[in-house]
């Protein structure tokens, strides 16, 4: 064997050829753009009373075209169609912009109004250039293109995303519609940027610090916006109890939230924190402190504020919440971060993530239609207005005792792979030898699993806004705060569970059928009274009672020891599947 | 004296009844090359994965680059790279994705993280597929997409689990070459048990057996060992084996088979000295018939099946 020195020996394998699209661009992209303009056209044509299909067929020939032509701009790479589709992201995202600011006359008023066609046009429209672009960006090479597709991304995003946050802080009340879907838009726009780009280089590294400041600081206002006015208003009243002496326990506690600010100066010292982290959370320690001081001596607020929190504040901080988590999942290198990311990615890598949500939106669907099937429409003709019999959510959501029995299935399909698959492949003895620990390895497979259980409620809530204009009423919406409150606390403990019996074995379907047991056993103490046991047994078995807890939240009422439990049974369960991952050092 | 890279002292591991490593002691230095030698089931991969802090000893101790592997681990981890035999990797990923978030995890700075992947794709001669998914990777490249993890935090330590199993010869030759490149910068040892590629590269070899250090030693040390005159006679088996160790120059004489009258006597003598001359002169002295004469030098894989026959 004669190794030529120098040059390698060694060539790929098999000889790589660049596809011909062929079938894709004539078939995909030809029929796409067919559908679209049919679509189009007979949308515009029922606008003047002339239509071959009518405005819904044609909206949906639209978007049935529409995504013909996105599957066909992501696969077709060739200089001319990806120039071309380019050209179109670019023009869209004008006219997005457009049809954002161009001004229509509300349904109830005669002065025409700039905004009124974001909701859902605008923003609709700013999605699919999106899309059109990212697609374009990933396939140019050249230069000049590639960077305007970069900036034009960049840009809007950051356009947007300090827009919303504009716009919750001067126009609270445009922040339920406009402002989430500007800021929701500017984030998908930023996600997009990071995707074509590289994080190790400088300028997307600096946009995700500035998304992330961005996030920080909204999260940071909508919480002092709802708790400053509030206490600067009540003054030292909140201090005396009712006969206008001192109270001592709610001193304590006075003196205990204005400790916990001051604590925040301690992340000055947190050396490994970068100094933008460690010098916000130190103010924002000491503005809060301060607020809780001067509200201890005087009334420095005297309209009594208005309410801030729903939905303004809620809003706010949600959107500032998810720029940071982005930005953290862009920026940070630790471990736990970039551990995170990949067990989240492995999800939606296997078809497990699209089969679970496909079916759990299956099952909301179905409660929701026999719900709404229960209901007694009344109104007049064209308006269907449902006398809806409140509480509401509790006869709807009710319902989700469904939900309560399926829980156990999808957190065994979510949590079953998490430590058994990489025990049996060996990857964790590669992920064990990197220089991560214990507890940054079961934190991260447990929030991937956790976040992808919380997913799994999203379909629900997306019902519960059709059920908004189906009933054509407003209903009582607070019970979902506690509710979903519910929901995550015992997830925790649910996926903390799963997670524990996965790391047990190295076998998924073992692990599966145990967690699945484990946690249906937990939802049949909901017929603990049929048990023929003591009634300190029983007390016990109700504080696991998932289901009545459930229930319970939705009429508004938030058990918290039951809540506490639940935690408190997640982080027993993540202490013992560190220690199982420690067992093997035992020797 | 410098901190060996590699230091095992008294190293124990029992997996329950069996004792898979067996009180070994050694030191690798800083830029050594050494190979790990032994059968399979000897304990090789037990002791590599002790060194990696996967698993605990049952009792010893065992350093790499100055840090204890049981109570140091993680400053173990951070100057480690570590092959393991079956190269496992997660197949749902690209090369490249795998590779940085690899890197992200052994704390490759920000600003060097691509360079030092695209030198780490370069170095495995796996450029062309880095945007591969690594589960349609055949098991060369799968290998070498192990290697290169390995590589990328640049570390003082490699440990490889048999680097070459599964691979064809043009890819061996190629990675033995790039094992040979990385040796000087870190040190490496790597488990084998194709015996020439170890003679190819090593300055050194490690020979385990049934959980014991059977042999450790520099290769260029064979070039000074014994060597070892094999000659047939037509004779009484003691009456040879006395006749030729009273020959000048001869340290020790051994009887091998003995058939049909006929005895093979194994003569061993310092390597500077040829005593066939005096051993068949001393044969003919006696009137014994001889049908064979053959002059031998310990080589690697004779000292290797000596280790692996030997009882105990």
């Amino acid at each position: 064997m004669s190794t030529p020195s120098g040059a390698s020996a060694e060539q790929a394998p098999s000889e790589t050829r660049n596809d011909t699209p062929t079938i894709i661009r004539f078939v995909v992209g030809g029929l796409g753009l067919f559908f679209t303009t049919l679509g189009v056209a007979s949308v515009v044509a029922a606008g003047y009373d002339r239509g071959w299909f009518g405005a819904e067929a044609g909206y949906l020939l639209a978007a049935i075209g529409t995504t013909l032509l996105l599957f066909h701009a992501f696969r077709d790479g060739d200089l001319e169609i990806r120039r071309a589709y380019g050209l179109g992201g670019g023009l869209l995202l004008l006219l997005a912009v457009g049809v954002g600011v161009y001004p229509v006359k509300p349904p109830a008023s005669d002065v025409a109004v700039a905004g009124q066609l974001l909701l859902p046009w605008g923003g609709l429209t700013g999605l699919v250039a999106l899309l059109f672009i990212v697609a374009f960006a990933r396939h140019e090479t050249e230069d000049p293109y590639r960077t305007w597709a970069r900036v034009a991304l960049l840009g809007t995003g950051g356009l947007l995303t300090v827009g919303s946050v504009f716009v919750g802080i001067f126009f609270p009340d445009l922040m339920a519609g406009p402002g989430v879907v500007l800021g929701i838009l500017g984030l998908a726009y930023l996600c997009g940027y990071f995707t074509v780009s590289d994080p190790s280089e400088e300028l997307p590294y600096w946009a995700g610090v500035g998304l992330g400041a961005v996030g920080g600081f909204a999260l940071l206002y909508a919480i002092f916006r709802t708790i400053a006015p509030e206490v600067l208003h009540v003054g030292p009243a909140a201090l005396r109890s009712a006969n206008q002496s001192l109270s001592g326990w709610a001193v304590f506690g006075r003196v205990l939230l204005i400790l916990f600010g001051l604590c925040g100066l301690l992340a000055l010292w947190a050396k490994r924190w970068p100094l933008l982290v460690r010098a916000a959370v130190a103010g924002a320690g000491v503005l809060f402190a301060t607020v809780f001081v001067i509200a201890s001596f005087t009334t420095a607020v005297h309209q009594p504020p208005e309410p801030y929190l729903v939905p303004g504040g809620l809003l706010v901080g949600g959107l500032g919440l998810a720029f940071l988590a982005t930005s953290v999942a862009v920026t940070v290198d630790a471990p736990l971060v970039v551990l995170l990311r990949r067990e989240l990615a492995s999800y939606f890598y296997s078809p497990i993530a699209y089969v679970l949500l496909f079916f759990v939106a299956l099952v909301s669907g179905v409660t929701y239609w026999i719900f709404l099937g229960s209901l007694p429409f009344g109104g007049g003709e064209d308006v269907q207005v449902a006398s809806v019999p409140e509480p509401i959510l509790r006869n709807h959501l009710g319902l989700s005792i469904v939900a309560a029995l399926a829980t156990p299935i999808w957190v065994a399909v979510l949590t079953m792979r998490t430590f058994s698959e990489e025990k049996r492949s060996g990857t964790l003895e590669v992920l064990l030898t990197a220089p991560v620990n214990d507890w940054a390895v079961v934190l991260s497979k447990f929030a991937a699993a956790l976040v992808m259980y919380l997913l799994c409620w999203a379909p629900a809530s997306v019902y519960l806004i059709s059920l908004r204009y189906a009933g054509g009423a407003p209903f009582d919406y607070r019970p979902l705060l506690s509710y979903y409150l519910a929901v995550a606390a015992c997830g925790v403990s649910f996926v903390g569970f799963g997670v524990f019996i996965s790391s047990l074995t190295r076998n998924q379907i073992m692990a599966a059928v145990g967690t699945f047991a484990g946690l249906f056993t937990m939802f049949l103490t909901i017929l603990r009274n049929s048990l023929n046991v003591g009634d300190s047994w029983k007390n016990i078995l109700a504080k696991l009672d998932y289901a009545t807890l459930w229930g319970n939240a939705l009429s508004g009422q938030l058990p918290l020891s039951e809540v506490c439990v639940q935690l408190s049974l997640g982080v027993f369960w993540l202490f013992l599947t560190v220690k199982v991952l420690e067992a093997r050092r035992w020797g | 004296m410098t901190t060996p890279a590699i230091e095992v002292s008294d190293l124990c591991k029992f997996y329950g009844p069996v004792a898979a490593v067996d009180h070994i002691s050694f030191a690798v230095q800083p830029g050594e090359l050494v190979g790990f030698l032994g059968l399979n089931g000897a304990g090789k991969t037990t002791t590599l994965r002790i060194l990696t802090t996967f698993m605990p000893a049952s009792s010893g101790t065992a350093r790499v680059a100055g840090f204890d592997v049981m109570y140091q681990s993680m400053e173990v981890r951070l100057r480690l790279g570590y092959l393991p035999e079956s190269v496992p990797l997660y197949g749902e990923m690209r090369v490249d994705e795998y590779l940085t978030a690899r890197a992200k995890l052994k704390q490759v700075d920000r600003g060097v993280r691509a360079a030092r992947i695209d030198d780490c794709l370069a170095k495995c001669r796996i450029k062309e597929v880095r945007k591969r998914l690594i589960g349609t990777l055949s098991k060369g490249y799968r290998q070498r997409v192990g290697l290169a993890d390995a590589l990328l935090s640049d570390p003082a330590v490699m440990l490889l689990d048999e680097p070459l199993s599964g691979l064809d010869p043009v890819q061996q030759q190629e990675t033995l070459n790039t094992i040979k490149g990385l040796s000087g910068r870190h040190t490496i040892l790597f488990s084998s048990h194709q015996l020439s590629d170890v003679e190819k590269i090593c300055d050194r070899v490690v020979i385990i057996h049934r959980g014991k250090i059977g042999f450790d030693n520099q290769l260029t040390a064979f070039d000074a060992g014994l060597m070892t005159v094999t000659i047939e006679v037509k004779a009484n088996v003691d009456d040879a084996v006395r006749a030729f160790a009273g020959v000048p120059g001869v340290d020790r004489a051994a009887a091998g088979d003995a058939a049909d009258g006929w005895v093979t006597v194994k003569v061993e003598s310092q390597p500077s000295k040829d005593v066939r001359e005096a051993v068949t002169r001393k044969a003919f002295e006696k009137g014994w018939g001889v049908r064979r004469v053959e002059r031998k030098q310990e080589r690697l894989e004779d000292t290797f099946m000596r280790v692996a026959y030997q009882r105990g």
